[in-house]
């Protein structure tokens, strides 16, 4: 039965089966044919008038400078752009440092102030003040000695 | 002796009112002192502060001028590329217009130099006509 099927199916595929043929229906070569005032045209297709022509073959043979004027143009204008782009960042940059420079040396600045200040907080007072006071301390509790003994007696 | 005796029964009287008006009196000394010591440094440290805030500041003009300079270059260089972009275009266009006026006046008359012509140029094929 299998062998049946198969069989049937190969026979159906045949018979139903459509050749496909390429076109090969020939364009030809371009062709241009000179014509005289009221001649007849060899082929039907498109009169051009002599400046027609000339604005056709000048516009060709003017592409090539044209593409170059374009490309050089644009270029141009990308290397400007390019050139602002750099010096911009560049200034940014010189400014950013500069500013940076700035804050380390403001942060410079306030530590050494800082440290005079916690030097002072930490350091007592001069020597030359202690001296003084001893001085001072000393005549004062010479004094009240001598009267105290003086009361006593 | 008794300007001594005065005070030392003065004292003897109110040593605790005295020694507190001593220590009040130092205290205030003090404080006054440390307040002073910290005015003093934030000041300075203000004093730095607007020494950063002016170069800064300075830093930032700087820039400002940079970045207004570099435009105007590049709007100066931007137009004069124009031009020369603008100027080359005519000078693409006149010489175009003077080829085709010379091949006009080349081959007015003369369609089978000008079919020639068009057929270097683009490849084709001159077929002439049979009275020719």
């Amino acid at each position: 039965m299998k062998r049946f099927i198969s069989s049937l199916l190969v026979i159906s595929v045949l018979a139903t089966a459509v050749p496909a043929f390429a076109d090969d229906t020939p364009i030809g070569p371009p062709v241009v044919a000179p014509l005289d005032k009221g001649a007849i045209a060899p082929f039907t297709g498109v009169l051009l008038s002599p400046p027609a022509i000339a604005q056709i073959i000048a516009e060709r043979d003017s592409v090539a400078a044209r593409i170059a004027a374009a490309v050089y143009h644009q270029s141009q204008v990308d290397d400007a752009n390019r050139r602002f782009d750099i010096d911009s960042l560049m200034s940014t940059c010189t400014a950013d440092k500069s500013i940076l420079q700035a804050q380390v040396d403001d942060g410079k600045r306030q530590v050494v102030i800082l440290n005079d200040q916690l030097k002072k907080s930490t350091s007592g007072p001069p020597a030359t003040l202690w001296i003084g006071l001893g001085a001072v301390a000393g005549v004062a509790l010479t004094v009240l000695t001598v009267f105290a003994v003086n009361q006593v007696k | 002796m008794g300007v001594l005796t005065n005070i030392w029964e003065f004292t003897k009287r109110h040593w605790q009112a005295i020694l507190l008006v001593v220590v009040i009196a130092g205290g205030y000394v003090w404080f006054k002192n440390q307040q002073a010591s910290n005015a003093a440094t934030i000041v300075q440290i203000n004093e730095s502060h607007q020494i950063e805030l002016e170069k800064i500041t300075v830093a930032r003009a700087l820039e400002e001028a940079q970045h207004k300079a570099q435009l105007e270059r590049l709007q100066q260089s931007l137009e004069k590329i124009q031009q020369d972009y603008t100027q080359v275009q005519a000078t693409i266009a006149a010489q175009q217009t003077a080829q085709q006026k010379q091949i006009v006046q080349k081959y007015s008359n003369d369609s089978v130099g000008l079919a020639k012509l068009l057929a270097g140029e683009f490849g084709f094929v001159v077929v002439l006509p049979p009275t020719q």
